[in-house]
């Protein structure tokens, strides 16, 4: 009674696996692609030289003098009043401080970074630093919208919900922007909403302080069904759908959608486990990445890049802890926890065959001061600081801009943040003045009416 | 409803194209999109694409694609040799060679060759082309001659010929628009079809079996007008509309920041109020006017706090994050944008930076509207006596200063701890330090951490240890290190004595050596400070100038290992501070706790409130910000309403913030926009699309509206029947229009694929609200509560409406976020409708639909003796309002052969008849 199990049958004998596969990529292709699929991928306007993003966050806002941006000038004035031209307000009264980590000159760019960055140190060469980074506020809730949405409200679409309402995802079994932090970042969902985009382009949030593959995206997996008594559920609910689709003169693609997006369902329990099982990977891969959540993380966001999803955001830390208004040598422990990952991150991606296409980018909300808060911390700097890429269309071992001699503001070619999405979205084969979406009678971007790609630092 | 209404989607697949098995539909999709898509894009899309159409021809949608060029189609699917793209590209002809500036590699020419062999599979969806906007705006015409700021005009509905069909005064104006495209309606829905659409459109659940049997039985030419009068009683068409009315409210019980962020936890009483009112069909232009101002007007005293809650519109608004200048400004742009298109369909907000680009309203409008705001302000009204109040503010002050004493006193004894590590611990850094830099010497890698872990130290405090006694230049000035610098002076940089006991007894003696020092010098210099306040009260103030002083070297000292900020240095807030007191300190500070446990305990919870506003203590009167910038100001722009829709001449607002004069102005019989958007929102929900499509917008950048004459007549008859909303859904309700079949012919799929002239009624998926509602009432566990406190919605045990769910502007529910329900940050006119397999997990596996099923089964099953059968045609009527036919029964009956009830019952619950109406 049913073409379905016609069909179904014809898929078994071409295929030769496991019918309802094949009938779940046939209808997925076709009823989904008939329906309009938000998710489904869409042509660029030009050519991508990155294919998705990865976006290591570190939450807190990582101080730029003591990573990748050296301030000789700032130690040898170490305990002396700032410039009065570079200072604003909050930091009057502070002296400057010196960074307490030695810099290096390291491979054959020649690129100094300090050394809480041993392992990562080793890969500079294949790293664009931008050391002119500016945001407008200094402080963790506004600048974190503004580095996710760009804007300082949170009434906007995250970058990550951009993407993949710009270019869908490549596979359809997993979401196209994924969220990992060990807990949550400052502000939390606001980071990653869809805001007036559809539901569909809302990053999935998940929680890696413990990965179980079971539960990392809602409801992917039955506790109570076998995988049989399952797909003899879903075989009769099709059947009835089909039924009811017939009876309405099979001239209504949303019934065929639905009928599609739950076998779809079916398969993406599987295959959405499967992606989050870090047991999947050998040893030694994991002995390359180290151990702990950050660790994971990124052994996870490479696991996506391999299956095609557009966007991968990595939380450093619960909260924000790279916040070190307290004591600046706290940078070392962050640095630790996150070194050998980063560069094992960069490593694996190349030896996959997977660095061009993919864009990895570093930076937090935003710097902090050159000048010291308390005895030995640092507080929030917006006006100058450093952020990172690496991969997909990129320079490789090149530095872009520079702050003052003592680190505080980006005085050769700037970049704020609008800038770096209009970049980020141009690797993506994406002209940010393009991808718009209509709502409250205009059209809004990710740049709003700001953003200047930064073909320099383009490959 | 627009399947993914604004997105601007096509769907775009033609299946004439894909002629490939299915195995090779993702093989051809994974080669186009490495080696296909590339190409279009980098060589063709340039002219072929968005903003050049060379040749009529675009190489960007597969819509374009299959179109072709002026001269015909570009690719036979599986023939590349007759497809003018593969020859345009190979340079056969030498009147086609693309790409002009240069043949492409051969590659690329045969990646687009097999392409096309292998059916030219497009597996993607790409934005359709926009609408071509021919901005006759508003502001271009004259406000007077764009259509929605003109006078609403009452005009006779036009003769049709199928009088029989258009009796009513809105079915004429359809009839008429069909049959000047030579369609006709469908047939008249079947009764059950009917009463399940109005049950659902009405009160956003199923009508039960029962109902549906009296509306079969009653033959009268009224039945259907008793079932809406019916429904519309029912407390739950208020709770069903309500929803409607606070998408539009951007309804929200918090926000969406964290640091600081106000709450709103009686929110809900602005949402009971929207819920009253509806259900008390309130004049639409009270209804207005109350949420405006309700503070401002006058009325029943009893119906005071009604009043207030009202307000909620403006009270349970945004509140930002207010560490940027500009939060202020956000904070009135939501209130502002929000009334405005829920009230206006006008995008005011538009007009914050620079006047409107299409829509008569100037920057001057805009701040005139902020100014109203401006001198508004959030308040929480009380529900509780002064004495309540009193009680309540008495206790947290109470609270506020035992906090303060214990942040107090953690703090002085935290300033304590470093003296004492100094004198208790320095012998022991000491040691470790000198430990750690020996076995560096044996391996480079042997870390602090580790080494600290094993001497019993902390490793930061090691670190500065380290970092302290390595300083050579400054140890030179360090009289009391002098032993120490012997000591490490005579050190062989290779050998790592750490392991010798002997060595190690020596440093230990050194470190002992300055812990013992510190001691004295500390003692020294507490006895120096008594012996100063002595002298200094004996002398009455007048102080000997020669009394005895630390040294310098005895004060660096104690400074650089012995302060907060020395080696042993701590945040003395943190709670690192707390854990290293001492513990007859720690005993102290526990009893205090105790004590604020004990007050929090005695204290009461903080009153009840009515979220809301009031007028500021005086009117506010903004410049406006050129360029939207609180920094540079222009021309003063009092308080008054827009000048488009106001008399020439009017003054502006006197009384007040001008709230008043504002919802007046906006809730007028003159003001033609408020009737207007408000029955077009009503018609939207009933027939799943607007007359105007774009529900909050009219400007020129809205659409037009399909049939301008019938959204007058019904803005008019809105005015005529007191601004009855009951009224009006009755005379939508009750047209043939609203009861035709949802089938449609060919004929009117092909003319009027969008259903714009309405010759069938829109089958339409439930709400995420109405789902979920609608399966908790079929297995009978829905809890009909009306009103009260949010519940949430995670909560396994939350049987109440959906409408009852709290609503996070921080983190909105999961299963309303998946399931298209709008941000809450923002006005929304209108929902997503978004089909993916994320929302199959919840069908398939979560727990509401396991638990639902149970029920179901058990609701079904519960008469042991029932043949299987019997049950599984109740299911039927029950879930479906309709019998089953013997073929489903049988199937049900042999599923249910090998699988358990639930099994089942999650099916029926999960089937496409279920979650959409007809």
């Amino acid at each position: 009674m049913t073409p379905l199990f016609t069909r179904r049958e014809m898929l078994g004998s071409i295929g030769g696996g496991f019918g309802a596969v094949g009938l779940a990529g046939m209808l997925a292709q076709e009823a989904l692609a008939d329906s309009a699929s938000p998710l489904a991928p869409k042509l660029p306007h030009y050519a991508p030289k990155a294919k998705r993003v990865i976006f290591l966050f570190m939450n807190g806002g990582p101080s730029h003098v003591d990573t990748f941006d050296p301030k000789p000038e700032l130690t040898r004035h170490n305990g002396q009043a700032p410039p009065a031209s570079l200072v604003k307000g909050g930091q009057a009264g502070r002296t400057l401080m010196g960074s307490p980590f030695k810099f290096e000159k390291r491979g054959k760019s020649g690129i100094e970074v300090s050394e809480l960055y041993p392992e990562l140190s080793t890969c500079i060469d294949d790293i664009c630093v931008i050391r002119s980074m500016a945001t407008d506020i200094p402080n963790h809730e506004p600048a974190l919208l503004m580095m996710n949405s760009g804007n300082i409200q949170p009434t906007r679409p995250s970058m990550g919900s951009w993407l993949t309402y710009g270019l869908g995802s490549v596979n359809q079994n997993l979401p196209g922007f994924v969220v990992l932090c060990p807990g949550k970042p400052v502000v939390g969902p606001q980071l990653w909403s869809n805001s007036f985009l559809p539901g569909i382009y809302q990053g999935t949030h998940i929680n890696n302080r413990s990965i179980d593959p079971k539960h990392v995206i809602p409801d992917v997996n039955n506790s109570r069904l076998s995988r049989d008594a399952q797909r003899k559920q879903l075989d009769l609910l099709n059947r009835m759908n089909v039924t009811h689709r017939e009876a309405r003169g099979n001239a209504d693609p949303m019934l065929e959608a639905r009928i599609a997006s739950l076998e779809m369902a079916f398969r993406m329990q599987f295959e959405a486990q499967e992606a989050f099982d870090l047991s999947k990977e050998t040893v030694a891969t994991r002995g390359l990445y180290g151990t702990g959540d950050f660790a994971d993380a990124c052994l996870i966001s490479r696991r996506l890049a391999e299956r095609g999803v557009r966007m991968t955001q990595v939380y450093y830390g619960n909260d924000q802890p790279w916040d070190d208004h307290g004591d600046i040598l706290n940078h070392r422990n962050h640095a630790k926890n996150s070194d050998r990952a980063i560069a094992a991150l960069l490593k694996d991606l190349k030896s996959r065959g997977l660095f061009e296409e993919t864009l990895v980018v570093w930076g937090g909300e935003f710097g902090r001061t050159p000048t010291s808060q308390g005895a030995k911390g640092r507080d929030h700097h917006n006006t100058g600081f450093t952020m990172w890429m690496a991969g997909g269309g990129v320079k490789r071992g090149h530095v872009h801009g520079a702050t003052d001699e003592m680190g505080f503001v980006a005085v050769q070619d700037k970049v704020h943040v609008h800038d770096l999405h209009a970049t980020i979205l141009h690797l993506m084969g994406i002209d940010h003045e393009k991808l718009t979406y209509r709502y409250s009678g205009r059209d809004f971007r990710l740049t709003d009416v700001h953003g200047t790609v930064v073909k320099s630092i383009l490959a | 409803m627009g399947q993914t209404a604004g997105i601007g989607y096509a769907a775009i697949v033609s299946l004439a194209l894909v002629t490939s098995t299915a195995r090779a539909v993702g093989d051809e999709s994974e080669f186009f999109e490495t080696k296909v898509r590339p190409v279009l894009a980098t060589h063709c899309v340039s002219c072929h694409g968005p903003t050049k159409q060379k040749a009529g021809l675009r190489l960007d949608t597969a819509e374009g694609l299959k179109k072709g060029g002026e001269s015909g189609p570009v690719v036979i699917a599986g023939s590349p040799e007759k497809s003018r793209l593969v020859d345009a590209v190979k340079y056969h002809d030498a009147d086609l060679q693309m790409p002009p500036k240069g043949k492409l590699g051969d590659g690329e020419i045969e990646a687009l060759s097999r392409w096309v062999k292998a059916g030219a599979v497009w597996p993607e969806v790409s934005k359709s082309p926009k609408p071509s906007i021919a901005i006759e705006g508003a502001k271009a015409v004259g406000h007077r001659g764009f259509w929605s700021f003109q006078p609403v005009k009452k005009v006779e509905p036009p003769s049709v010929k199928d009088v029989g069909w258009a009796k009513s005064p809105i079915d004429r104006f359809l009839r008429a628009s069909m049959e000047t495209k030579g369609l006709a309606p469908s047939p008249r829905a079947d009764k059950r079809t009917l009463i399940r659409r109005a049950t659902f459109d009405l009160t956003g659940l199923p009508p039960t079996p029962d109902e549906v049997d009296a509306f079969l039985k009653d033959e009268s030419p009224e039945a259907f007008a008793k079932v809406v009068d019916r429904l519309l009683a029912t407390p739950r068409y208020g709770e069903r509309w309500a929803r409607h009315w606070l998408d539009l409210a951007r309804y929200g019980e918090d926000q969406a920041h964290t640091f600081q962020a106000r709450l709103f936890p009686q929110g809900y009483l602005y949402r009971d109020w929207v819920v009253k009112s509806l259900n008390a069909d309130k004049p639409y232009d009270r209804f207005l006017i109350e949420q405006i101002a309700g503070d401002l007007i006058d009325g029943p005293e009893s119906e005071k706090e009604s009043r207030l809650a009202a307000l909620g519109l403006f009270g349970l608004g945004a509140s930002y994050y207010s560490g940027s200048p500009t939060a202020v400004a956000d904070e009135r742009d939501d209130k502002i944008d929000t009334l405005c298109r829920a009230t206006l369909g006008l995008t005011v907000a538009c007009a914050r930076c620079h006047d409107h680009k299409f829509d008569p309203i100037s920057t001057a409008d805009y701040y005139s509207l902020a100014s109203v705001m401006a001198g508004t302000v959030y308040k929480e009204y009380p529900r509780a006596s002064a004495a309540e109040v009193a009680k309540y503010d008495q206790s947290q002050a109470a609270i506020k200063v035992k906090t303060d004493e214990i942040a107090a006193f953690v703090r002085s004894e935290g300033m304590k701890i470093p003296e004492r590590m100094a004198t208790q611990e320095t012998a022991r850094y000491v040691v470790a330090a000198w430990v750690l830099s020996n076995a560096k010497k044996a391996d480079p890698k042997v870390t602090t951490v580790a080494i600290a872990k094993r001497e019993g130290v902390k490793a930061d405090w090691l670190d500065r240890w380290i970092a302290y006694l390595s300083d050579k230049k400054a140890n030179e000035a360090r009289p009391y290190l002098a032993r120490w610098r012997k000591l490490v002076e005579k050190d062989d940089p290779k050998v790592d004595l750490s392991t010798r006991p002997d060595e190690r007894a020596k440093v230990q003696a050194v470190g002992q050596a300055l812990q013992d020092y510190l001691r004295a010098t500390l003692a020294l210099r507490d006895s120096l400070k008594a012996y100063e306040s002595a002298d200094k009260a004996n002398a009455e103030g007048a102080p000997s100038s020669d009394r005895p002083k630390l040294r310098d070297a005895d004060l660096k000292a104690v400074e650089q290992l012995a302060s907060v900020d020395g080696t042993f240095n701590v945040s003395v807030a943190g709670g690192r501070a707390e854990a290293l007191l001492d513990d007859a300190v720690k005993a102290t500070l526990k009893g205090k706790r105790a004590e604020l446990v004990a007050i929090k305990k005695a204290s009461p919870d903080k009153y009840a409130v009515i979220h809301a506003v009031a007028d500021a203590s005086s009117p506010t009167t903004l410049r406006v910000h050129l360029r939207g910038n609180p920094a540079t100001l222009g021309d003063e722009a009092p308080g008054r309403f827009l000048s488009a829709l106001s008399a020439a001449g009017s003054k502006p607002f006197a009384k007040g913030s001008g709230r008043l004069e504002l919802a007046t102005a906006i809730a007028s019989k003159g003001n033609p926009l408020t009737a207007r958007v408000i029955v077009n929102r009503v018609w939207a929900h009933h027939f799943g699309r607007g007359i105007v499509a774009t529900p909050s917008n009219f400007g020129a950048m809205g659409d037009r509206p399909s049939h301008p004459e019938l959204l007058d007549l019904l803005a008019a008859r809105l005015v005529e029947n007191g601004w009855s909303l009951k009224s009006l859904h009755r005379e939508i309700m009750l047209t043939s229009a609203y009861a035709q079949s949802s089938e449609s012919t060919a004929k009117a799929r092909e003319v009027d694929p969008e259903n714009v002239l309405l010759s069938h009624f829109g089958r339409r998926r439930l709400e995420v609200e109405a789902w979920r509602d609608a399966m908790l009432a079929v297995t009978g566990e829905l809890d009909a509560t009306l009103g009260g406190p949010s519940v949430d919605l995670t909560s396994s045990d939350n049987r109440r409406r959906t409408l009852y769910a709290k609503i996070s502007r921080h983190k909105l529910d999961g299963l309303l976020r998946q399931f298209d329900f709008p941000d809450p940050n923002l006005t929304s006119d209108r929902r997503n409708v978004s089909t993916v397999p994320l929302q199959g997990l919840f069908v398939l596996n979560s727990d509401f639909m396991a638990r639902r099923a149970e029920a179901l089964a058990a609701r079904l099953t519960k008469d042991a003796k029932e043949a299987e059968d019997s049950r599984v045609r109740r299911g039927f009527v029950l879930l479906f309002g309709r019998p089953a036919a013997d073929d489903e029964v049988a199937m049900g009956v042999e599923f249910l052969k090998s699988s358990p009830w639930a099994n089942y019952a999650q099916v029926l619950l999960s089937s496409n008849e279920f979650l959409f109406v007809d």
